[in-house]
């Protein structure tokens, strides 16, 4: 998991260092002195090739310093972890509706394959995979704040502030966990294996929710733990609409600011946010299936 | 009928007349065409044919585990043991007699069923002993503990070391689970075991060790046994009675004399010329040619007529019925319409 | 004589036919073909209907926010500029960077999957671990920032949604050119001494084109939503040329009354990314039927 992290890293400063722009004059204003920003160069490192910066930069990352912010001037670490626990909050609770709520759709689709249910459920997955997710968040933002005014429509410390960010945040997920879950318990369903337990006198509900949905549930799991990078991604534009002060709202305003380093450091975090789940996700595969180890020993066979 | 009350006591299964539709896309086909088939008690009944012919629907129609609705039964009845499985109502439309619970505690107990492909027959995040100990739990009134027990016993039995009962199917062989699977059939002691090509998946040496293995497993319990098999070799090794089945009709039925010495149908005749002859190695085989006529697609007279070699003008617009050859011999074929003999073929 | 088996020759056309057979009877699939061409259709005809500086970019102070009407049939925008012209012409913008992108990607993905899965060893370890460094930053966070790297303009944008997308083609070409790999037929080939970019041409991608298809439908419908979202955020499309995503941000200030601002393009959006999600759904059930039940 390090390399990858450190790879990461490496990719997105790299891509952030072709951006266009001086910092220093950024920070100095336009009536600082050549000496001033000659002093302030050397003193932000940017004077030094590529690879030292890099290096630099990735030491001072295990001691949890993220640069200087060339907007701030002082530590990008103060406001990125100021806006570390709105993200990281909003993202945790937006998954675990997600996942609470997608997994028995999906199998109550596949169970009742064809029916009235399934097809409701087939198209609000539908929607919900295809919609997105500033366009959601907008849409209800109208309903329940400024139609019903049931909701606030912007961040205000209270739980109720966090319900229709976290819908919207966790929407693509449920469609997507929804849909894989209907299709790989409708494989699973007309698996030989489940015919055999039929045929030892399993009851239905039985077959479907003892040897059927533990089997169907790790494609489930895949596709929650890939989309948890598209999950967070969504942060951007969500936190934009519900005016979240969290990760992806710095990063915009970075963005617009110049401010590299403020700009790497949130995509630092987000990246070892999605590594770290796609590493429990792994951790929760060997729990439920005995064969995945067998599975990667024999590689891409079958 | 009072002929057919006296005979239950001996019959295991009879099914008489069984329809089986199967709806496609764009269309009903009849996957089985109103066959009939009874085993006594204790005998191992052959069920012959190519693929497609309609064997394992049938085995699964004894179940009611047809993949409904894509696949319905339609007409006839089903008997297991005196008691209807399938019974034909008023409308003369055939209906399940039995509750999903009744099913439920016939299957596994009463009627066991070994499956082709061992690879796939296994719930592979369950231990091959909890799988076993399901089977005996459900049927029989015991803790996990005794089911495990004795779920390590029939391991034994087929000849897997009972430690092993803690692992998973995909540490297991082939063979090995497909002995997993018939330890898991035998576990509640049925009286009918249907075994749905056993060891077709199997290497030729592993398929003799299994076949030798149910044998004696057969014998052993008196257990009545339904063989759905390609194979006239394990036909002639392991049964009494023998069907052969071709596109949803049985067109030949006969004890095992009947059908290896006295063979009839152009089809069963096909089926042996088919086989290498070990004693006279010059022998040319003779393949049937052509393809299984498609199910929605068959022929208006007999299903066979395309392939062939005897073949009449009635034949394709008549469909034989059935002729009794003796007590124990059957054949719809028009070649003995008329009482003509051509066992000579 | 052979009644059955000659009747059922002609019935044996091409393999795309049959696809294209099975697809056809797919009704929702049918249903978002005919309302994708609508929408491809319409920004084919825009240039005869409006004129594109005129209607869709000039500002028209006076006419701003009005309500749907006959003349403005989906109202006008902020700025008084016609929504239904501005909609027409978000279409092409994002259809054009949608399917550039994934054509950029499946390019560069579906080269790297194939040398990866066929060499195999050391080369396909390093492909894959590079996939593993992609995959592991948020596709969008990935566009954003090459975005705030380069210009706004259609080719990076395109490169941008490109290289977030590389990843998904490198590991499906991969891992079909692997199930493949070692059939006999490809090993036929070798035995004959076929070249091996003629093998992974001729031999192994034509028999993994399906899933490859798939994703390419499905991952235009992804690109077309990661660059409405990159627009709305400022680093897409920049304003005046009409894009669905900046529409929706432009209107973001006076949705309180003007609902169906966010209306127009917010169903446009749906539709075209449904459209491609169900052609895609379509495409694999016609070509694996077995998975159609």
């Amino acid at each position: 998991m390090i390399p990858v992290v450190i790879a990461v890293i490496f990719l997105v400063y790299g891509i952030m260092h072709m951006t266009p722009g001086d910092p220093v004059a950024v920070m100095l204003g336009a009536d600082a002195t050549p000496e001033l920003i000659q002093e302030t160069r050397e003193a932000l490192g940017i004077t030094d090739p590529f690879l030292v910066q890099f290096a630099n930069y990735v030491k001072n990352l295990f001691t949890g310093h993220f640069g200087t912010s060339w907007y701030t001037g002082r530590d990008v670490s103060e406001r990125l972890f100021a806006a570390i626990p709105y993200t990281i909050k909003l993202s945790l609770l937006a998954m675990l509706v997600a996942l609470v709520l997608s997994i028995p759709m999906g199998v109550l689709a596949a169970v009742k394959h064809n029916s009235l249910g399934d097809y409701t459920i087939s198209i609000f997955a539908m929607i919900g995979v295809s919609a997105p997710t500033f366009w959601v968040g907008t849409m209800l933002m109208l309903l329940c704040s400024l139609g019903w005014g049931i909701l606030p429509s912007a961040y205000d410390g209270t739980w109720k502030s966090y319900v229709l960010p976290t819908i919207t945040q966790g929407f693509n997920m449920l469609a997507s966990v929804t849909r894989t879950q209907r299709s790989s318990m409708l494989e699973v369903l007309s698996a030989d294996y489940i015919r055999t337990a039929r045929a030892k006198g399993v009851s239905n509900f039985s077959a479907t929710y003892k040897h059927a949905l533990r089997n169907a549930i790790i494609p489930s799991i895949t596709v929650a733990g890939l989309n948890f990078g598209t999950l967070i991604g969504g942060a951007v534009a969500i936190e934009t609409v519900f005016a979240i002060p969290g990760v992806g709202r710095l990063m915009i305003d970075s963005i617009k600011l110049h401010d590299t380093p403020t700009v790497i450091g949130c995509m630092v975090f987000v990246s070892v946010m999605v590594s770290v789940i796609n590493l429990l996700v792994d951790l929760l595969y060997a729990l439920i299936d005995p064969r995945i180890k067998a599975q990667y020993l024999k590689g891409g066979k079958k | 009928m009072s002929n057919d009350m006296n005979k239950t006591n001996d019959v295991m299964l009879d099914i008489k007349n069984l329809v089986v539709e199967f709806k496609t896309e764009d269309e009903t086909v009849q996957a089985i065409n109103g066959i009939d088939l009874k085993i006594n008690k204790g005998k191992t009944h052959g069920l012959v044919g190519e693929t497609g012919a309609g064997k394992t629907t049938t085995a699964l129609s004894i179940l009611n585990l047809v993949p409904f609705p894509a696949e319905k039964p339609t007409a006839g009845t089903i008997e297991l043991d005196g008691v209807h499985l399938y019974k034909t109502n008023e409308k003369g439309e055939c209906v399940p007699a039995l509750t999903e619970k009744d099913y439920q505690s016939i299957r596994g107990e009463k009627v066991a069923m070994i499956f082709q492909d061992p690879m796939t027959a296994l719930n592979p995040i369950f231990t091959v002993g909890d799988q076993i100990a399901e089977s005996v739990r459900l049927h029989q009134n015991v803790d996990q503990a005794k089911a495990m027990e004795r779920a390590r016993e029939m391991l034994e039995l087929v000849g897997i070391p009972a430690k092993r009962a803690d692992d998973y199917p995909h540490q297991f062989s082939g063979g090995m689970k497909q002995r997993v699977v018939i330890a898991m059939a035998l576990a509640c002691n049925p009286s009918l075991l249907i075994a749905d090509e056993p060891t077709t998946a199997l290497d030729v040496t592993i398929q003799a060790q299994v076949l030798e293995m149910m044998r004696g497993l057969r014998d052993k319990f008196g257990t009545s046994v339904l063989m759905i098999t390609h194979d006239l070799g394990i036909i002639a090794e392991m049964c009494d009675e023998v069907s052969v089945m071709y596109a949803g009709r049985i067109v030949e039925y006969g004890n095992l004399e009947d059908i290896f010495d006295n063979t009839r149908h152009p089809y069963t005749q096909g089926l042996f010329n088919s086989l290498p002859n070990i004693e006279d190695r010059k022998a040319e085989l003779k393949p049937i040619r052509g393809l299984m006529p498609n199910p929605a697609d068959l022929p208006k007279g007999c299903a066979f007529c395309p392939r062939c070699d005897y073949a009449m003008e009635i034949c394709k617009t008549v469909r034989p019925e059935r002729k009794w050859l003796s007590e124990t011999h059957c054949v719809e074929c028009h070649l003995y319409d008329d009482g003509k003999d051509v066992s000579k073929l | 004589m052979n009644a059955a088996n000659t009747r059922k020759i002609p019935k044996k056309k091409s393999q795309a036919y049959e696809i294209w057979r099975r697809f056809k009877k797919n009704k929702t699939a049918m249903a978002a073909l005919i309302v994708l061409s609508l929408i491809i259709l319409s920004t084919l005809c825009a240039d005869f209907i409006w004129d594109y500086q005129k209607d869709a970019c000039s500002i028209n102070i006076k006419n701003r926010l009005q309500h749907p009407s006959w003349e403005h049939p989906l109202g006008t925008d902020e700025l008084g500029r016609d929504m239904l012209c501005r909609l027409v012409y978000g279409a092409r913008a994002s259809l054009t960077v949608g399917i550039l992108g994934t054509s950029f990607a499946l390019l560069v993905g579906g080269t790297l999957g194939a040398i990866g899965g066929y060499y195999g060893g050391k080369l396909d370890n390093l492909i894959m671990r590079c996939t593993d460094v992609l995959l592991a930053i948020p596709g969008l966070l990935l566009c954003i920032a090459i975005m705030s790297a380069f210009k706004s303009n259609v080719f990076y944008i395109s490169l941008s949604l490109g290289i977030s997308y590389i990843s998904k083609f490198t590991r499906i070409v991969r891992s079909s050119i692997l199930s493949v790999r070692d059939q006999e037929y490809v090993e036929a080939a070798r035995a004959i001494g076929a070249s091996d970019f003629s093998i992974i041409t001729k031999h192994v991608l034509m028999n993994c084109m399906a899933p490859i298809f798939v994703q390419y439908a499905l991952a235009i419908g992804s690109r077309i939503l990661s660059v409405s979202t990159l627009s709305y955020i400022g680093m897409g499309i920049q304003a005046p040329t009409p894009d669905w995503g900046n529409m929706l941000s432009g209107a973001r200030a006076f949705i309180r009354g003007n609902t169906y601002l966010v209306m127009g393009p917010g169903v446009a959006l749906l539709l075209t990314i449904s459209s491609f999600n169900l052609i895609g759904d379509g495409l694999r059930d016609a070509m694996d039927p077995r998975l159609k039940k």
